[in-house]
C-alpha cells in the first residue's frame, strides 16, 4: 500500500514505438493522488522526450538509479517481453509495486519467480491487461456471464487474421518476444480465460513460418486449441497468413451463438422453440479503468482486478501453445490451470 | 392486464437487458408513450391508477400489457431500479419474451 500522501509513479522503458510510456503515464495521471515522478530509459534521445512530455519529471538511465534516488511507490515496466521478469523481480524486490506491460513474461518460471518476489515483499504485481475494458469484450462477457443469453458455452473461436511479413524488430524476433501469439494473443486468451473461467485441462500448438518471408523469427500463423476441464473448447488463431478472414469472435452456447459481425455481436437463441435474434451494439471502451483499479487498490479501497494469478494463467497457455506447437500438436498441460 | 410474481420477473429481466443492449427495449413511461407499437409493457402495480387505466387501453390495439409488484425483479439485470415501464418492440425479441411466457404456467 502507499504510504505516502501521493503515490508517485515511474516507467521503465520510454521507446518510441506505440508511445506506450506516454500513454501509461497519462493514463495514471488522471488518478487524483497519482504523481508522475520518474522515467528510466537507455536511450538519451528518449529521455529528452520524456521531459519534454513531463516537464520537471526525473530521468534515468539505469533501473538501479531510478530504484534508489526516485522513492517511487508504483512502476510500470514497458519493454522487451524477455526483459518483463527480470526488472519486475529487481523492482519488486526493492519494496515497489510493479505493473508490467503484457505479456506478464515468456515463461512459467519467470511468472512463479515474479509472483514470489511481490508475495516475499508484500507488493502488488498485475499486468496491463486493459483491454478486459474493450467494450466489444465487455458486452461479450455481459451476454454470456451476466446475461447468460446463450446458456452454457461449449465452444468459443476467437482470432486476429491478416496477411503479410512482419518488419524487422524485436517484436518479431521469437527469442526476445516469445513468439507471434505473445502479443495479441495475451489479450485474446485473458479474453478467453474470463469468459470460460474453469479449469484447463490441455493445450495444443500449430504454428507456421512462410518459408520466403526472411528476416524474423516468429511464426507467422499461430493457433491454439484449448480444452477446458468441462470439455468446453477454444481455439485461438493470430495469424499473418490468412488472407481470408473470419469473425473476431464466435460463441456457440448451448442456447444460441454470439458472432461478431463488426461494430455489434449477433445474438441468436431459441426460448421454447422460439427463434430470438438480437445485435447487440459493442459498448464504450473504458481504458482508464485499469488504472483507476490499480489506484484504489493501492490505497485499500478496491480489491486488484488484474491479478498475478489470472496473468500467471495466460502465460500457461501461451507457453502451452508454444511447446506443443514444437511437439506436432501433441496436448500440453499448462503450468496453471 | 396480466400479473408477474417476482420470478416471472426475474425470468424475464435478462432478455429486458438484452434488449436494452440492442434498442428493442424502451425504458421509462415517456419513452414508452412515445413508442409507435409495442408489443410488451411492463408497469410497476404502483404506478398512479390513472396510468395503469392508460396502459391498459393499449390491449385493445395488441400489446399486452403485464403488471408487477415487484417490478425492480424485471430490471434488476440491467440497473435500471429507478424504472416504473418497460416496453419490448414488436420483433425478434419480443418472439423470445412470448417464448419465455408460453413456459409461464397461467399466463
Amino acid at each position: 500500500m502507499a504510504t505516502s500522501t501521493n503515490i508517485r509513479c515511474g516507467v521503465v522503458g520510454y521507446g518510441g514505438a506505440f508511445n506506450m510510456g506516454q500513454t501509461h503515464l497519462n493514463s495514471m495521471a488522471r488518478n487524483r493522488r497519482m504523481e508522475v515522478a520518474a522515467v528510466c530509459e537507455l536511450d538519451p534521445d528518449r529521455r529528452k522526450v520524456a521531459e519534454s512530455d513531463f516537464p520537471g519529471i526525473e530521468t534515468y538511465a539505469k533501473v538501479g538509479d531510478l530504484l534508489k534516488n526516485a522513492a517511487l511507490d508504483l512502476v510500470t515496466i514497458i519493454t522487451p517481453h524477455n526483459t518483463h521478469a527480470p526488472l519486475a523481480i529487481e523492482c519488486l524486490n526493492a519494496g515497489v509495486n510493479v505493473v508490467c506491460e503484457k505479456p506478464l513474461a515468456i515463461t512459467s518460471r519467470e511468472v512463479k519467480d515474479m509472483i514470489a518476489a511481490a508475495k516475499r515483499n508484500k507488493v502488488m504485481l498485475s499486468t496491463f491487461h486493459n483491454r478486459r475494458w474493450d467494450g466489444d469484450f465487455q458486452t461479450l462477457r455481459d451476454l454470456i456471464c451476466k446475461e447468460k443469453a446463450i446458456g452454457r458455452v461449449h465452444r468459443v473461436e476467437a482470432g486476429f487474421y491478416g496477411y503479410g511479413p512482419q518488419g524487422t524488430w524485436w517484436r518479431s524476433d521469437r527469442k526476445i518476444s516469445g513468439g507471434a501469439i505473445y502479443d495479441w494473443g495475451a489479450h485474446f486468451t485473458d479474453w478467453i480465460l474470463n469468459i470460460m473461467p474453469e479449469k484447463i485441462d490441455w493445450v495444443s500448438g500449430y504454428q507456421v513460418k512462410h518459408r520466403d518471408w526472411k528476416g524474423y523469427s516468429n511464426e507467422d500463423h499461430s493457433e491454439y486449441s484449448l480444452r477446458f476441464a468441462s470439455g468446453a473448447l477454444a481455439t485461438l488463431t493470430i495469424s499473418n497468413l490468412s488472407m481470408s478472414g473470419r469473425p473476431r469472435w464466435r460463441v456457440l452456447g448451448e442456447r444460441g451463438s454470439i458472432e461478431d459481425i463488426g461494430g455489434k455481436f449477433q445474438l441468436k437463441t431459441a426460448i421454447n422453440g422460439r427463434q430470438m435474434s438480437a445485435e447487440v451494439p459493442f459498448a464504450q471502451s473504458n481504458w482508464h479503468a485499469y488504472y483507476e483499479n490499480v489506484y484504489k487498490h493501492l490505497l485499500g479501497r478496491a480489491k486488484l482486478i488484474i491479478t498475478p494469478d489470472s496473468a500467471a494463467r495466460v502465460i500457461g497457455v501461451l507457453e502451452a501453445a508454444n511447446q506443443s506447437a514444437a511437439r506436432n500438436s501433441a496436448p500440453v498441460k499448462p503450468a496453471f490451470v | 392486464m396480466h400479473s408477474l410474481d417476482a420470478q416471472q420477473g426475474a425470468a424475464l429481466s435478462s432478455l429486458l437487458a438484452v434488449g436494452c443492449r440492442s434498442g428493442d427495449t424502451v425504458v421509462g413511461l415517456s419513452s414508452v408513450r412515445r413508442s409507435a407499437r409495442l408489443a410488451y409493457v411492463f408497469a410497476d402495480s404502483q404506478l398512479a391508477e390513472r396510468t395503469l387505466r392508460e396502459l391498459a387501453e393499449w390491449e385493445e390495439t395488441g400489446t399486452r400489457v403485464f403488471v408487477l409488484d415487484d417490478f425492480a425483479s424485471l430490471t434488476q439485470t440491467f440497473g435500471r431500479s429507478d424504472a416504473r415501464v418497460v416496453g419490448v418492440a414488436i420483433g425478434s425479441l419480443a418472439n423470445g419474451i412470448a417464448g419465455r411466457l408460453e413456459l409461464m404456467p397461467g399466463v
